[in-house]
């Protein structure tokens, strides 16, 4: 499994994931429901059956990783932790319908509506409940092989991987991206994550990183590890729940909440007040302690998003005409002083503690 | 059909409408809110829907709904034999909904602006704890406008910072130029009020109560029945949010001299029969202040979309220049509302 992809969200990849899903009335028999209506929903299809509202998705997972996730679910259960999508188990006490050589599993559907990156209550709820699953999350024992979702330890490695592609691609840039509108910014811009990349391995270096490690591998927890805004559902009854457990791994709980994070700022931009409030609201449920913040300031030094502009210039031929995006790739521009400074503050601020 | 509904040939609506609701279509012709049927069972029209079904699904139980609440000066949605909310036709999707008979409310006088506003408080009230039935799509803008306005002034900043690079200006840069810092100062000040007087406390208030809005609550969305009471249309775009974002369209859609006296009126109304405290006039205050109007057109000349031409765009600014400017009486009463 590889250690992260940034990617933003992919719609074009739904649909085709859609697609490649074998419906016909003799799968529908074989769950036993009589199908009212099927919608497509992001990368899964609502079913409104005679029992009620299912998800359906195609599994994508081993079969041992599905097996693995129900138990992720029924110990987050355990522990009292309610808010994620319970997998429904079929009548022969099996949880995977195999059908024309796919499997297919089901969830129970929930209504409710999607975190807003602009509503700050939708972020600390979403927030406070990332806290909640760390903590019930603790604990966990398994009994079959969890090893390949192991990541501990493993940030090193993949910054020294992505920094290896991002020389790569500065290289293809000069050699390739001659005579195209934007090549001197791309160029520019990746000269700056290689910078940024060299710097969150220092960083990493003279943190306690080995030690963070080992503390949260022995409160035997688990993490999300897909924390993105849409992953994340609020009920009208204002409850939170998590969903796209499929992703989980075994790594440090700062993964979940830096991704989460790093995301939501290069949105709405790197504030140090906000961000301190959000850590704030994590702090408030699961107590931080230096080292966290330690790889939080790594984290976010690290250019997760690199590869976005860069695929989408040199590898699909588009050029970045969109206004926004042309300013987080330009180093001069405001978003990007403004990033620089929050980034040696927060920097700072870690080192302090 | 002519006009908006020219695609449609009268004799398959008229099968539609008989076989998937079960009514019998005495006649029909086209009108400005859509197609009149007349039937066996009243008067009907149907009107193309531009949202999905789900959407839709969402607005129909919220008919449903603040009906069985009480507030019943509405249309519902009709619902088709099968349990649907609309109909399929030439790849576009219908609705029906009973006509409602009366005429535009005009809001000229203190009285009548009482009136739409106290039907206002009478919807909210109705539309509190609203749960939208499974599968349909709620529309949400909880939240929102707070880091919305503060995003808004940010770009007006920046169009401007950009036109001190620019060679040749064109008229609408122009026209822009001349006005950008005071629409800057304008949308940062309602974003600053809006932090600063409690905008995320009232939005908390209205998640909790579930709190269900009209959106689009302003003059032409009301009629005035044969009876005299306020008929509200119009509805397909309501949303969860906070009431004030309601009051401030209602605000906004006044027109005439005496603007003053017609909000005053308005926000008393509405007070007697839900309180509006301190916060809830300053987050009035802070929609009412943004220069929605401005933003919109800049925004799409120096934003992402450019479908546009130049001279339709300067005619839209120069409109919206105007219109901004009319507010400024309704903002007066806002400000001295703390002392009535």
């Amino acid at each position: 499994m590889s250690f992260e992809i940034f990617t933003e969200e992919d719609r074009q990849k739904e649909r085709e994931l859609l697609t490649s899903y074998d419906l016909d009335v003799r799968f529908f028999d074989k769950l036993g429901f009589k199908i009212k209506q099927i919608v497509p929903e992001r990368n899964c299809f609502r079913l409104e059956t005679n029992k009620g509202f299912y998800c359906l998705k195609k599994m994508n997972l081993s079969d041992e990783d599905i097996y693995i996730m129900q138990e992720l679910t029924m110990h987050l259960n355990k522990n009292g932790f309610m808010n994620t999508f319970e997998i429904v188990q079929q009548s022969n006490n099996e949880i995977l319908v195999p059908y024309e050589g796919n499997q297919y599993y089901l969830t129970k559907w929930m209504d409710g509506r999607e975190s807003d990156a602009l509503n700050l209550l939708d972020i600390k709820a979403a927030i406070e409940a990332l806290a909640k699953f760390h903590r019930h999350s603790e604990g966990f024992e398994s009994k079959l092989n969890t090893g390949h979702r192991k990541l501990y330890g493993s940030w090193k490695q993949g910054f020294s991987q992505k920094l290896a592609e991002i020389k790569a691609a500065k290289k293809a840039m000069l050699v390739g991206g001659k005579g195209k509108k934007n090549t001197e910014i791309i160029t520019h811009y990746l000269e700056s994550c290689e910078k940024a990349a060299v710097q969150a391995l220092k960083l990493l270096d003279k943190s306690s990183y080995n030690g963070l490690n080992a503390r949260d591998e022995g409160r035997k927890g688990f993490i999300h590890h897909d924390y993105g805004l849409h992953n994340i559902l609020h009920t009208f009854d204002n409850e939170t729940f998590i969903g796209g457990l499929e992703s989980f791994a075994f790594d440090v709980r700062m993964h979940d909440l830096g991704y989460f994070l790093f995301r939501l700022m290069r949105k709405k931009g790197w504030e140090l007040d906000r961000v301190f409030d959000m850590i704030g609201y994590y702090d408030e449920i699961y107590k931080l302690e230096k080292e966290d913040y330690e790889a939080l300031a790594a984290y976010f030094n690290f250019p997760h998003d690199y590869k976005q502009f860069y695929r989408l210039y040199y590898i699909e031929d588009k050029e970045v005409e969109d206004l926004e995006e042309l300013e987080k790739i330009d180093m001069e521009s405001e978003y990007s002083q403004i990033k620089k400074d929050f980034l040696i503050k927060f920097e700072r601020y870690s080192e302090l503690l | 059909m002519s006009g908006t509904y020219t695609r449609i040939k009268r004799h398959e609506v008229v099968e539609l409408v008989e076989s998937e609701y079960g009514l019998k279509v005495i006649s029909m012709h086209e009108s400005d809110k859509g197609i009149l049927i007349y039937t066996d069972c009243g008067i009907k029209v149907l009107k193309k829907a531009k949202r999905d079904e789900a959407k839709i699904q969402f607005a129909a139980f919220a008919y449903e709904y603040l009906i069985e609440q009480g507030f019943c000066n509405m249309s519902r949605i009709n619902k088709t034999q099968s349990g649907s909310y609309t109909i399929n036709y030439n790849n576009s999707k219908y609705i029906i909904q009973d006509y409602a008979r009366g005429k535009i409310m005009e809001i000229k006088t203190p009285e009548a602006a009482a009136k739409a506003a106290e039907a206002l408080a009478l919807l909210h009230k109705a539309g509190e704890s609203f749960i939208p039935p499974q599968g349909s799509h709620a529309r949400v803008d909880w939240g929102k406008w707070m880091d919305k306005f503060k995003a808004n002034s940010i770009n007006i900043r920046k169009y401007s910072k950009n036109l001190q690079n620019k060679k040749d200006l064109s008229r609408f840069d122009k026209l822009y130029a001349k006005h950008a810092e005071g629409y800057y100062e304008k949308m940062f000040n309602a974003y600053l009020i809006m932090r600063n007087f409690g905008y995320l406390e009232k939005v908390q208030q209205s998640m909790k109560q579930n709190q269900l809005i009209h959106s689009e609550y302003r003059r032409h969305s009301l009629l005035l029945n044969d009876k005299g009471e306020v008929f509200v249309t119009n509805l397909e775009n309501c949303a969860y949010d906070i009431r004030e974002a309601d009051i401030a369209t209602l605000l906004e859609s006044f027109t005439g001299k005496n603007k003053a006296e017609l909000a005053a009126a308005a926000l008393k109304a509405y007070s007697a029969i839900i309180k509006l405290d301190r916060r809830s006039i300053k987050v009035i205050q802070a929609f009412v202040l943004q220069p929605k109007r401005f933003y919109k057109v800049i925004e799409r000349y120096y934003g992402r979309k450019k479908n546009f031409t130049e001279t339709e765009l300067v005619n839209k600014l120069e409109r919206a220049i105007k219109k901004e400017a009319r507010k400024a009486a309704v903002l007066e009463v806002l400000e001295d509302y703390r002392t009535l």
